[in-house]
């Protein structure tokens, strides 16, 4: 990443940015290892005591479960509904495209409270209740630009002409979707499908409305909770293990695709 | 021959009255064309005349307005573009980037389900007859414009299809890689016996690779004929203009003598024109003449049999192995000559030499005054 020609001042301003990102995200995870019982960072004496509390704790480990269940969920129904409507709206005319463009990606700009708000009238007022599906359908919602955004990047710099050539040599639509324009969105796919899981995975606007204790998700919890009593290191852990399955995912990602891949978007 | 993309089925295209409109944009209009089968055919003519709309109504990847497209005797209009067992190769190839050469090669038998073994000897005979054999795991990134192109060729050929469909697939190559493939695609539809159609707005490419060309203009065919039908006996000033360099006086017929015309230029100048079985106009009707640079004879006063304009040399222009020579003719028009730079008549005219311009009758075209 770092070339060697760069200027030292450009490398202290990018160290000094990366350390405003993650010095707040080490301190949090950092009290997780401490023995004491009050938060105190750099810890006095190392300990993995406090995760074994957290895990044991059936409140976080269930709502640690839904956020995963709710996430992965909520990708699988945002690539759903999104790599659809990516390719109607990259390769067929529809009457008022733009605006119907503008309003799938709407959701990107509408504060994260007033739709949680919105969302919980309408469940309400519509009889629906607080099933689980109405914050899989929250998420979703928040989650489709994300995916649309990346898929409509990459299809529209994707050449017209390979899927064209892909008919002429036989292949029928189906076929062309499945073989050439399937894999060739994938990098976009991917990279919004991974936007999506972290939207969910980490939402509280939205959630904190839409939960009830039963579909609570861990987000959500972990705010309750610091609300309740105080930081303490069992946040801390649980916070830690959030960290840890998102790098996981990256990481994970980054095996099969390379990070470049992903965030360069439809760089093949 | 019978290798894997030596089967052919030679096919013949026929378009019929083919109408196309883009908004405010007619980019065809009643275009009639038949290709016979095994022949090479392009379509001529520069960016937005309509050829690649042309094309692309033949692969049907474009729906006509109005026509017939027919292809070996069938009426295609409402085949989809998989069913018309077509080849196309792009102008920049269409590789599918996320393949390897081998399954770009094999892509239209795989979709087409053949047996494994049987794709795999024929995508092997193709690669050989392209010459990439060794080549079949690299992507085509890794692969030169060249190779490319002939990758995108043998994934066309493959599939034996009924009709090659060529758009300017030598139009990103450099020059000297260009006339190398122009030799190689020319070798291989001969080889093949495969009827194809190619777009080019290349007249040199389409004067070498062509059985038949195809000028084509504002939606419209101007002519069709042979190479050197369309470069000796154009039709249309714009066909004159399009292929090659060509001169042009404006004038009106003024007398008829037995196998030629005579024309007196809006500069006054009295010219001969040959009249061939194409049909002399009448006296007093307004007419072009079109003679080539290299049909025109230089020389001094008096030296030269009439008719002759006079004219004095504005600009020589060294090009190795010729001089182009600028003239402006003594009734103001302005004309370009070619001299071959040969050993028997070394180059002797400088700028602002008197000369007198002549040409054989027989190497002047008549071409009708569209502008009057």
């Amino acid at each position: 990443m770092a070339r060697r020609d760069e200027p030292v001042i450009l490398r202290l301003y990018c160290a000094a940015v990366l350390a405003f990102l993650s010095l707040p995200i080490v301190v949090a995870v950092g009290v997780a290892f401490g023995s004491d019982k009050i938060a105190r960072f750099p810890p006095a004496a190392l300990s993995l005591r406090w995760f074994g509390v957290a895990l044991s704790n059936p409140t976080f480990v269930t709502a640690l479960g839904n956020s995963v269940v709710l996430a992965t969920l909520t990708t699988l129904l945002t690539i759903v509904i999104g790599l659809p409507a990516a390719m109607a709206l990259v390769r067929h005319r529809l009457p008022a495209q733009g605006a119907l463009e503008t309003f799938l990606l709407s959701p990107l700009s509408l504060p994260g409270v007033l739709f949680g708000v919105a969302m919980l009238f309408f469940l309400g007022a519509s009889g629906f209740g607080l099933a689980g599906w109405g914050i899989l359908a929250a998420h979703v919602v928040i989650a489709v630009p994300y995916v649309l955004r990346t898929t409509l990047a990459v299809y529209r710099g994707l050449d017209r002409g390979l899927e064209e050539t892909a008919g002429v040599l036989g292949a029928s639509p189906w076929q062309t979707f499945w073989h050439v324009t399937l894999p060739l969105l994938r990098p976009g796919l991917v990279a919004g499908g991974l936007f999506a899981f972290l939207t969910s995975f980490d939402n509280v606007p939205v959630s904190i409305f839409l939960t009830t204790a039963r579909t609570t998700t861990l987000p959500v919890t972990i705010m309750s909770y610091l609300v309740n009593q105080d930081f303490d290191p069992i946040v801390g852990a649980i916070s830690a293990v959030q960290v840890a399955l998102v790098l996981g995912l990256l990481v994970l990602l980054d095996r099969i695709y390379g990070i470049g891949q992903i965030t360069s978007l439809g760089g093949q | 021959m019978s290798t894997a993309v030596g089967r052919s089925k030679m096919a013949d295209v026929e378009l019929r009255a083919i109408a196309k409109r883009y908004g405010a944009v007619q980019a065809v209009a009643d275009l009639d064309l038949r290709v016979e089968p095994g022949q090479f055919v392009s379509l001529l003519g520069p960016s937005g005349c309509g050829k690649t709309t042309t094309l692309r109504i033949i692969a049907g990847l474009v729906r006509p307005d109005a026509g017939q497209v027919i292809i070996g005797g069938r009426v295609m209009n409402d085949v989809p573009v998989h069913h018309r067992g077509l080849g196309l190769v792009a102008q920049n190839y269409a590789l599918f980037p996320h393949m390897t050469v081998m399954e770009n090669v094999t892509f239209g038998l795989r979709m087409r389900n053949a047996a494994p073994a049987d794709i795999a000897r024929r995508a092997g005979e193709a690669l050989e007859m392209v010459r990439l054999t060794g080549l079949q795991d690299r992507y085509p990134r890794q692969l030169s414009g060249g190779q490319q192109q002939r990758v995108a060729l043998a994934r066309c050929l493959l599939v034996e299809p009924a009709v090659l469909l060529l758009d300017e697939p030598l139009g990103a190559l450099d020059k000297k890689l260009r006339e190398a493939m122009q030799v190689e695609l020319k070798s291989l539809q001969r080889q093949v016996g495969i009827t194809a159609i190619f777009v080019t707005h290349d007249q040199e490419e389409a004067l070498t690779l062509s059985d038949r060309i195809a000028v084509m203009h504002q939606g419209r065919i101007q002519q069709v004929g042979a190479p050197h039908d369309i470069y000796e006996r154009p039709r249309t000033r714009f066909v004159a203009e399009f292929i090659g360099v060509c001169n042009f006086l404006e004038g009106e017929v003024v007398g008829r003598q037995p196998g030629a015309v005579m024309i007196r230029t809006d500069g006054g100048a009295l010219v001969a024109v040959g009249a061939d079985a194409h049909g002399a106009p009448a006296e007093g009707v307004k007419v072009v003449v079109a003679v080539r640079p290299e049909k025109l004879v230089v020389g001094a006063p008096g030296t030269s049999h009439s008719p002759a304009l006079p004219a004095r040399v504005e600009a020589v222009v060294y090009v190795g192995t010729a001089v182009h020579y600028h003239l402006r003719a003594a009734t103001g028009e302005r004309l370009i000559a070619y001299r071959q730079n040969d050993a028997a008549a070394p180059v002797a005219l400088a700028p602002g030499a008197e000369v007198v311009v002549s040409w054989p009758a027989t190497a002047a075209r008549l071409l009708p005054d569209v502008s009057g």
